[in-house]
This record gives structure tokens, sequence and C-alpha cells, in this order.
């Protein structure tokens, strides 16, 4: 007879984390993995241990796992370690967009934040400049969105490079601050406009801008 | 794993609804309302 086990909860935990915008129907996509995020349907964690397939990640012994801080404090302080250690071009964050997130079924908890099987975006606070890598804070300031087609050689077979080689054309997302937009952003062509990718984003995602969360994420850079 | 720190604990969350949105329910064509015949009055002559 299988034994019932009751849940620890019910409630889906909150994080808080950065995306990448690929494609032309501006897809989320995870920072440090390929993984797209789907459009109102739930992202499953997937296991990318080499060596080892994990039946349910993410596992304790891993590093398997949908990625979020534990507090939007905890975001900021990643976030401004990169941004003073390195070129803003450099930033693994500069272009990204960032915003709350839902995580819930089998969670791994750390010190700073989560790894869980499932999640979906909650709402969206901000976006990185990919010029400067400073904050651009959705509903109070002005940016420009625009696609960038990315020439990558991948190998076709991760596993065995001899299987040779492909060229893949990506399109990827990238903000620009009003500064760097009037000076270096607008010269390469027209964008669009902050109305235009929220509007596209609530409409695909179902997920808008929370102002009580751009207002909390605003006052403590600011503190910073 | 380094961004987040080292490992705590585990635990297991199952919400009684998923927060997720719903698709878009798909469009079903209007109907056109049904024509009521007009009734023929009962002892006119043909």
């Amino acid at each position: 007879m299988n034994e019932l086990i009751a849940p620890d909860s019910i409630t889906p935990i909150t994080g808080w984390r950065f995306w990448r915008i690929f494609e032309r129907n501006l897809q989320l996509r995870s920072i440090f993995a390929p993984n797209p995020w789907p459009k109102r349907e739930k992202i499953t964690a997937e296991c990318l241990c080499r060596g080892s397939s994990h039946i349910e990640p993410p596992e304790i012994e891993s590093n398997c796992g949908v990625y979020a801080y534990k507090s939007l404090h905890h975001a900021i302080v990643d976030y401004t370690r990169e941004f003073l250690a390195q070129d803003p071009v450099l930033n693994p964050y500069a272009g990204a967009i960032f915003g709350k997130v839902k995580l819930w079924g089998r969670i791994q908890h750390h010190r700073f934040g989560f790894r869980a099987r499932f999640a979906y975006p909650d709402s969206f606070i901000m976006s990185i400049c990919n010029c400067c890598s400073q904050p651009i804070f959705f509903l109070f300031e002005f940016f420009a969105f625009r696609l960038f087609e990315e020439i990558k050689i991948l190998l076709m077979d991760p596993n065995y490079p001899r299987a040779g080689k492909k060229i893949v054309k990506i399109s990827k997302g990238m903000f620009f601050c009003e500064n760097c937009w009037y000076h270096l952003g607008k010269k390469n062509g027209a964008g669009i406009s902050s109305e235009k990718i929220l509007g596209i984003f609530q409409e695909d995602y179902g997920v808008g801008v929370s102002e009580k969360e751009v207002w909390a994420a605003r006052d403590l850079m600011i503190r910073k | 794993m380094s961004r987040i720190g080292e490992h705590e604990k585990e635990t297991r969350i199952e919400p009684l609804e998923e927060p997720v949105p719903q698709k878009e329910p798909v469009k079903k064509p209007q109907k056109e309302p049904l024509k009521i015949p007009e009734k023929v009055p009962v002892g006119v002559p043909s």
C-alpha cells in the first residue's frame, strides 16, 4: 500500500529572479540556462546533471531546479555585486528583466534562495540596461526594447564535440535606459516602447507590473 | 549554487490551485438569433 505523505504547505513560495527575453515571440528564458519559460503554463525543472538523471529534480545534491532569491534584498545584493565587479557589458544581468516568481512542488531551501520544481512569473519590477547595467524601474522610467540577432556557433551534440557544429541565429532582447537609448540605441533603428512591451507580457504571460514592488526595489537600490 | 548559498532544508508545496493564469478561452462563433415565423391568423380565407 502506498503511503500518503501530506505536503508541508499549500501556499506557493514567493521568490525574486532575473530572466532574459529571446526570439520574436518575446519568450522569457533563464539567465544561466537555455530553458524557455512557457506562456500561461508552469515551467518544470529538468535534470541537467551529467551522467545521471534525477527523476524528480531538484535533488539536494545537485544544481537542478528553478532558481530564485529568497528576498528582494538578496537579489539586489547579487545584482550590485555583479555591477561593481565587472564591466557593464559583461554583467550577466545586463539586458535582463527582474520580477517576482511563485514556486511550488519539491523545493530546496538555501541560505539566500530556492531551487524549485515548478514556477511561474508573478509580477515584473524592473529591467537592467544593456549598455550601462543601471536598473530601469517599470512604470516610472522610460525604456526602449529591441531585438538583436546574434549568431552563435553551437555543437550539434555537446557530449560529442566531433559530431559537428551548427550555426544558430538567436534574437536576443535588449533593454535601454533613456540615456543610453538616445546616445547609442536609437542610432541603430527603431525600438519597442515600454508601454507596448509591458502590454505584450500582460497578454502573453498574464503578468503585469506591481507598483508596490517597484517602489520597494527603488527604495532599496537608492539606499545601497 | 553559490549565488543562493548553502543548502538548508527541503519542503514540498502542493497548492490547491496552481498560480498560473488561465489560457484564453477559444472564442465560439456567435449564433444568429432564431427567427420566429409570423403567426397566420385563424379563419382567414385562403
